[in-house]
């Protein structure tokens, strides 16, 4: 059984949970438009601003409303000790952290390219195709390494207490070098700017890379109890 | 025990567990060879499933070690995993997915293909008595049908060696009836009951558990058992 | 370690930390003698450039216990020896400690001396995040309840937390700076003479400080370790 096959094993499942349930999909789109509309309404950015404003609007937004799937991918596997069955299968632990970094990567991903159009709407902007290809490329980016450094991190917290507020104190600040980077890279799109070889190109794809591989290195000290 | 040459599938040598500053596990040992069938029966808190849980590598312990199936359990191949089935208080299933899907789900985690696992599910449906729930999601379950849904789960890939905790705990007077069939196959078996009258019939050895250690051990079949077990549990 | 728990009982049946601590704490006091009363003032920023010589071994002090708490980490999760999880935690605690005095004097430099208690600047930002992440880090060891699993999930938060502080650093660095940098230039901010010794002195006497306060601290944690253990014995006997 190799690595791969498992980790397509899991994310199938979850996608297969994920369209019984729908509790993942559904509210957190409602959840990021309800956010949008707050700081809308309590900004009021003139349209000039609105262009600034978006992308770290954009991203913030997901990152809040992520927090939420990062706990049902776990939560799932907690509810009935379905982590048990997978510890002790012949998969690799690794397995199960790919199958859950990528099926939270899928949805929050999901949820970001449908409320784009809503955040365009509602803050008026005018985008070229290549600028929308740019900010989803980026936006995919930033959500790779919010979900491998966030599964390691809500695995991590589970059997604290308090650890709904624990993880967002734990994970946001961790989050901030990624936010700076793929907004000025957004920022830059929105701007004619498409590079991906500047600093803010290789800080996010590093990013990426050391907690993407920091969590497949280090997720069964957090999973052994 | 029976004393057996062949290694043993699992093994403890002077296990302990701490949790929470409480000591659930002192130096157990603890030796299963090939085809025994063996039950840990104890008061509530004695460590049971803790003991179990240390077995198959969910948790470490604090001091002693543990070897499956002649591996030391934290440098196990995962792949001999594959001969260990498991089943604790919860049955490990998705519950907005069937019965079929979840067991697909468990089949592939174990590597095994199409054709033999429907085939497998189907046999095992069958005796379980679950055909007709087969496409209903878990969540509609009742807690006895969960518990045959974990039993197949458990067979489904045919291991050589079962960690069975509560095997019998909501099951009717027709599914203790097939359950029965666990231990009948040539497998291996550790498990633990509240039901001793029951379970004895089934195991070859008894071992008594009381405070986090094995306090007493005896064959299935000895007729004073009832005694040995009075007097190690009072 | 049995060892390192020999020499700790020595230090303290011998008197040693009374006289460390003693000494620490003259050393500080010392050390503010000198800063105030035998040090020439700045003549551009006037007396509260003196503030430096305290916010600056509190920076260091708070970057070399995080980097503690980095190792201690990695050799928790390698051997599992409850040693290195103690020593991990007085870091924490003493790193938190300097980072909030770093936190609290820069202010009230920065008042006079950038017109502005708070600028985000590359440096304060990056202490502020880095501050934040180590009471996460507190607070998640609280939290825990001292269990194993808390343990580890401490010491990977150990690990993780400082691999983000150079990308912390370097995001927050093309973001915007303003920061004065001391040492790096040759003049630096031009220290003359008795200024430059008034920062060594202050430097080794601060440190030194905090030195014994880790000491302190992980002697407490490495005997209510002990202890923990001690009764599990007994209850076993």
């Amino acid at each position: 059984m190799s690595t791969l096959t498992a980790t397509w094993a899991l994310v199938q499942r979850d996608f297969m949970i994920e369209a019984r349930s729908k509790e993942i999909f559904i509210p957190l789109g409602l959840f990021c438009l309800v956010l949008l509309l707050l700081f809308v309404f309590s900004l009021s950015p003139l349209p000039d601003q609105s262009r600034q404003l978006f992308p770290a609007l954009y991203l913030t937004l997901l990152a809040l409303s992520g927090i939420l799937a990062l706990e049902k991918a776990i939560e799932r596997e907690r509810r009935d000790d379905g982590l048990y069955g997978i510890v002790v299968s012949p998969v690799g632990l690794s397995s199960l952290y790919l199958g859950k970094t990528f099926s939270t990567l899928a949805f929050l991903f999901m949820v970001g390219i449908v409320s784009l159009p809503v955040f365009i709407a509602f803050l008026g902007l005018s985008l070229t195709w290549l600028q929308l290809l740019w900010v989803v490329w980026v936006e995919m980016l930033f959500l790779f390494g919010f979900s491998a450094l966030g599964t390691l991190m809500t695995l991590l917290s589970w059997n604290v207490r308090a650890r709904h507020v624990l993880l967002a104190v734990l994970l946001y600040p961790l989050m901030i070098p990624p936010l700076l980077a793929s907004s000025s890279l957004m920022r830059q799109g929105l701007n004619g700017r498409f590079e991906m070889g500047s600093g803010w190109g290789s800080l996010l794809v590093g990013f990426d890379l050391l907690y993407f591989g920091m969590g497949l290195l280090l997720i069964e000290h957090v999973l052994e109890e | 025990m029976a004393q057996d040459t062949s290694p043993p599938l699992l093994e403890a040598v002077g296990v302990s567990k701490v949790l929470s500053e409480r000591w659930v596990l002192r130096s157990v040992h603890l030796r299963l060879g090939q085809n025994e069938r063996v039950l840990l029966y104890g008061p509530n808190g004695a460590g049971k499933t803790t003991l179990l849980k240390l077995l198959c590598g969910i948790q470490r312990p604090n001091s002693g070690h543990v070897r499956l199936f002649g591996h030391p359990i934290d440098q196990a191949p995962r792949a001999s995993l594959r001969h260990l089935g498991l089943l604790l208080s919860r049955g490990f299933f998705a519950e907005e997915l069937t019965l079929e899907e979840n067991l697909h789900f468990f089949g592939k985690l174990y590597g095994m293909d199409k054709q033999s696992l429907d085939e497998r599910i189907e046999g095992l449906f069958s005796w379980a008595g679950l055909e007709h729930a087969r496409r209903s999601p878990v969540f509609t379950l009742s807690t006895g049908q969960r518990q045959r849904l974990a039993l197949v789960r458990v067979r489904l890939h045919e291991p050589r060696l079962l960690i069975l905790d509560e095997p019998f705990n909501g099951l009717d007077e027709e599914a203790l009836g097939f359950a029965r069939d666990l231990f009948v196959q040539p497998t291996t078996v550790l498990f633990t009951s509240h039901d001793l009258a029951f379970a004895k019939e089934l195991a070859t050895t008894v071992l008594l558990i009381k405070g986090g250690r094995i306090v007493a051990e005896s064959e299935a079949d000895n007729p004073a058992l009832m005694n040995v077990v009075m007097e190690a549990l009072a | 370690m049995p060892m390192l728990d020999k020499m700790l009982e020595r230090y303290y049946a011998s008197r040693l930390n009374t006289l460390a601590v003693t000494a620490a704490c003259l050393g500080v006091l010392g050390g503010f003698i000198r800063i105030f009363w035998f040090t020439p003032i700045d003549s551009y920023q006037g007396v509260v450039q003196k503030i430096f010589y305290i916010h600056l071994p509190c920076a260091i002090g708070a970057f070399t216990a995080f980097f503690g708490v980095f190792v201690a980490s990695i050799a928790f999760l390698a051997v599992r020896k409850d040693v290195f999880d103690d020593l991990a935690s007085s870091l924490a605690e003493v790193g938190v400690a300097c980072c909030s005095l770093v936190l609290i004097t820069g202010p009230i430099w920065a008042k006079p001396a950038w017109g502005a208690y708070w600028t985000w600047d590359n440096r304060l930002t990056t202490t502020l995040i880095l501050w934040v992440l180590y009471v996460g880090y507190l607070l998640l060891r609280h939290l825990s309840l001292e269990s194993e699993q808390g343990k580890r999930a401490a010491a990977v938060l150990g690990i993780i937390a400082f691999l983000d502080v150079p990308i912390v650093r370097m995001s927050v660095k093309w973001w915007r700076s303003i920061h004065p940098s001391v040492l790096s230039g040759r003049k630096g901010a031009g220290l003359d003479q008795p200024m430059a010794e008034t920062l060594w002195i202050s430097l080794v006497t601060f440190l030194f400080f905090f030195a014994v306060l880790l000491v302190e601290r992980f002697a407490l944690a490495r005997a209510k370790t002990l202890l923990k253990k001690v009764r599990m014995q007994m209850e076993v006997c």
